[in-house]
């Protein structure tokens, strides 16, 4: 049911009486502006007085001029005041609510049936700061912060073409989360904006307060263990995502926004590529394949190796492993399901811990799990070693950590019951569900398959920037299969 | 239904199609040793390759991109060979999963129940299908890369051992090769999946089936060169001579490399059977259109499992010849109806 504002000062007031009375931060005060009785309505935690006080009251309170109505005066600032502010009329009580909620202040006059809204936004916010999560060595040490107009701001300035265009849009029916979608129209694949814009007109969740509550929505496959979406905290990663032909979807609130869609092979890339020269790029976008199929499947490949082909080890190798085996209570894949799972609890303490204990973490994994587990015959040496190469392993792809950690103990239990054949299938399995997923009607593992020319490009190396300039480069190039049922 | 429309491309569809036509030369555990030195196989392989070309291009009219099926006819006249299609995809997989089992137990000593192997295997190969042809075509260039870095590591590893002196020449080619060609003959039921696949990518350039062939004959003459080059007259007595090769193969300190290239051939051979088993599928949901995906899946399983149990235990020598006959037997039938000619790419 809609609230029109009525012009009656003391019926309006009390509609927001009714909404933010009890609130603690609801500040309202009753003045006279140029003659006329008005009321200054705001929520003090997200706009500041001083701010109100500064770009409207005090420029009034020096205005000679008196108006015979509130309407009068509301014309005036609308459309001939010369103050420095940009107010927007609204009609609407409700809208008017709202904008109380986003930071601005609403002013109210008797008389007028139109209510002024204007941005006197003040409130804490993180400023800001390096990423936390992609480090990098060269390249802009920006990240994102949790506001996004801020945000916005960080994107603007590196783009600065007229075809980046920000829409914004709301999700959560009770936070009223603006949720800006950010593409650039010259590049944006045709068709997947629209399908983006689709997918997140029909989100009705009862709150957002983060992008990763949007992301199941907008993936094919939301319970598989690879996503079509990506994640970044970065503004130059996700300029060069809309450069692309990309969509990106930023919540207010979070500094992490969606990127869409997210091919596989990018989670083998990095900013600091783009900085180093194209031989050592290459050589690092290698090593991380390596890694990722290192730490996926070691420890199963020890495990079914050690037990039902140990022939395959050196003859040295082989006496070592017997005896650390034989010394531990523990079948040799339960050793390595327990390690793994003590990896995943000392890492998942070490981030949720406060940090004025956090030293102590590493400190016990290291002396329990390390030392004493070991000198004690719980756990054999051998399995910790390859448990610690299969963690740093997964660690130089953090994106992939998820699906890593959870493939790596199907590996371990595949390779410890059924051997061989159980890590050849279990394989099959993986590559099969990689190469099936598609992400809006593209395959999650292009370039690398199917194959097109963009894998020497930038996908499994990359070539140097002089034989790139010129060309434009989009994910329209990517090649496209042919009619798919998508239901 | 099925995904009906698989618009696999020229690279996608070559990729495919050569996987699973040249693991039948790699991994072939139990099969008959050839006995005539690389000179002669080589040149019986390339009149066998010549004569399946002309035949299977003769009967689907590949020359003018002739669709083999259509599963969208509805017409009755089709079933008999979308049937009989599907029966004999159903057998080449469950001998597929066979020859697979085999394959990894002859290649180590480990121990594993056959049933335990077949309804994983079974499971994997519904798994893919349900994800459809896209999912297949891509994980084979995978597999494809690996199988290429397993076959240049071979021939890395044994380099060092050849000798051009093993070379044989043969005193009678002209008869020793028609003798060869004649035993060695197979038209492979994958072939008839790939035509299956192809049928549903739309009109294909000439050259796709002939550069398949090109290729397998090629990797032939790889294997079977490096063969006689590395082993000399032992090669004649091997059922698997590249597999012997992977096992004397070293490189450096690593010994046992035959693991890792077991492991990938069988990849490769995991691979076939998900072509298989999709176009059987395919063609079973094109032959009973009420049936649902997930049945027509459940089906083809069954018929591979039973396929399969009665292959592991019945040793069956002239089982190559009958798959070669029925494969044959089966183009015959599906180019009796054939859909609606579009002029080829070329």
């Amino acid at each position: 049911m809609e609230h029109k504002i009525t012009g009656n000062l003391e019926q309006d007031i009390v509609y927001f009486k009714d909404c933010f009375g009890k609130s603690a931060d609801f500040y309202l005060k009753t003045t006279k502006i140029c003659d006329v009785e008005c009321a200054i309505v705001l929520c003090d935690v997200v706009a500041g007085v001083d701010n109100a006080w500064e770009m409207l009251l005090r420029p009034l309170r020096e205005e000679p001029r008196d108006f015979d109505n509130g309407k009068a005066l509301m014309d005036y600032l609308t459309e001939n005041s010369a103050l420095a502010f940009s107010p927007k009329a609204l009609t609407d009580l409700e809208a008017a609510r709202y904008a109380l909620t986003t930071g601005h202040t609403v002013l109210l006059c008797q008389g007028a049936t139109s209510a002024l809204m204007f941005s006197t936004q003040d409130f804490i916010q993180r400023s800001v700061s390096p990423s936390d999560s992609e480090v990098n060595v060269y390249g802009s040490k920006e990240a994102f912060s949790d506001v996004l107009r801020k945000n916005m701001g960080l994107i603007r300035r590196r783009v600065r073409t007229d075809g980046l265009i920000i829409e914004s849009l709301e999700e959560g029916r009770y936070t009223r989360t603006e949720v800006a979608l950010i593409y650039h129209r010259d590049l944006v694949k045709p068709g997947l904006l629209e399908a983006v814009r689709e997918k997140l007109q029909k989100i009705d969740l009862q709150m957002v307060f983060d992008t990763s509550y949007l992301a199941p929505f907008l993936e094919s496959a939301p319970y598989g263990l690879f996503s079509g979406v990506g994640i970044t905290d970065r503004p130059d990663t996700l300029c060069a995502k809309i450069c692309e032909g990309k969509v990106a979807v930023l919540a207010d609130g979070t500094p992490y926004a969606l990127l869409i869609p997210y091919f596989f092979p990018e989670h083998f890339q990095c900013m600091d590529d783009y900085a180093s020269r194209p031989y050592y790029a290459s050589f690092i976008r290698l090593l991380k394949y390596t890694a990722f199929f290192i730490a996926v499947m070691l420890p199963g490949l020890f495990v079914s190796a050690a037990n039902f082909t140990p022939e395959i080890f050196p003859e040295q190798m082989l006496y070592k492993i017997a005896a650390s085996e034989g010394a531990t209570p523990m079948p040799l894949f339960l050793e390595a399901i327990f390690v793994n799972l003590l990896l995943e609890i000392v890492k998942e303490a070490g981030l949720r811990m406060p940090k004025s204990i956090g030293h102590s973490v590493s400190l016990v994994a290291a002396l329990i799990v390390g030392d004493a587990a070991v000198q004690f015959g719980l756990i054999g040496s051998p399995i910790v070693i390859i448990a610690a190469i299969s963690a740093i392993c997964g660690f130089l792809v953090p994106t992939l950590y998820q699906p890593i950690t959870i493939l790596r103990v199907l590996f371990i239990l595949a390779g410890g019951i059924l051997g061989p054949a159980g890590i050849l299938l279990l394989l099959m399995g993986t590559l099969f569900g990689i190469c099936g997923i598609d992400t809006f009607g593209m395959p999650y593992t292009a370039p690398l398959t199917p194959y097109a020319p963009g894998i020497l490009r930038d996908g499994l190396l990359r070539t140097g920037w002089k034989a790139r300039q010129k060309e434009t480069f989009t994910i329209s190039d990517l090649p496209e299969e042919g009619e798919r049922d998508d239901s | 239904m099925l995904k009906q429309q698989s618009k696999l491309s020229s690279m996608e569809l070559f990729v495919t199609g050569y996987l699973c036509l040249v693991i039948d030369l790699i991994a072939k555990p139990g099969s008959v040793p050839i006995k005539y030195c690389a000179a002669i196989t080589i040149l019986a392989s390339a009149l066998d390759i010549a004569v399946v070309y002309f035949l299977v291009a003769g009967i689907t009219e590949w020359k003018n991109g002739a669709k083999l099926f259509d599963l969208t006819d509805t017409s009755v006249a089709v079933k008999p060979a979308f049937f009989c299609g599907f029966l004999l995809l159903a057998v080449a997989a469950g001998d597929t999963i066979a020859t697979t089992f085999r394959f990894l137990r002859s290649a180590s000593d480990w121990q594993l129940s056959f049933l335990v192997f077949l309804l994983l295997t079974l499971a994997i190969a519904v798994y893919a299908s349900k994800l459809g042809v896209f999912s297949i075509a891509r994980t084979a260039e995978v597999v494809l890369v690996l199988l290429i870095f397993s076959v240049v590591l071979i021939i890395l590893s044994t380099l060092g051992r050849a000798d051009l002196q093993n070379l044989k020449v043969s005193v009678d080619p002209a008869g020793e090769v028609l003798h060869a060609a004649l035993r060695g003959f197979s038209v492979s039921p994958s072939l008839f999946a790939w035509f299956v696949l192809v049928s549903q990518s739309g009109p294909q350039k000439q050259g796709l089936f002939f550069r398949v062939l090109l290729a397998v004959f090629c990797s032939y003459v790889v294997f079977t060169l490096v063969g006689e080059l590395v082993l000399g007259g032992f090669a004649l007595g091997q059922s698997q001579p590249f597999y012997t090769l992977a096992r004397i193969g070293n490189l450096s300190v690593f010994r046992r490399l035959d693991s890792l290239h077991s492991f990938v051939w069988a990849l490769v051979l995991v691979q076939k059977l998900a072509v298989l088993f999709y176009t059987a599928s395919l063609l079973l949901n094109g032959a009973v259109k009420k049936l649902t995906a997930n049945a027509a899946m459940a089906i083809t399983a069954a018929a591979c499992a039973v396929a399969a149990i009665l292959l592991g235990r019945i040793k069956m020598q002239m089982l190559p010849l009958i798959l070669t006959v029925a494969t044959i037997l089966v183009f015959l039938l599906a180019s009796l109806r054939k859909g609606e000619n579009p002029p080829s790419e070329s």
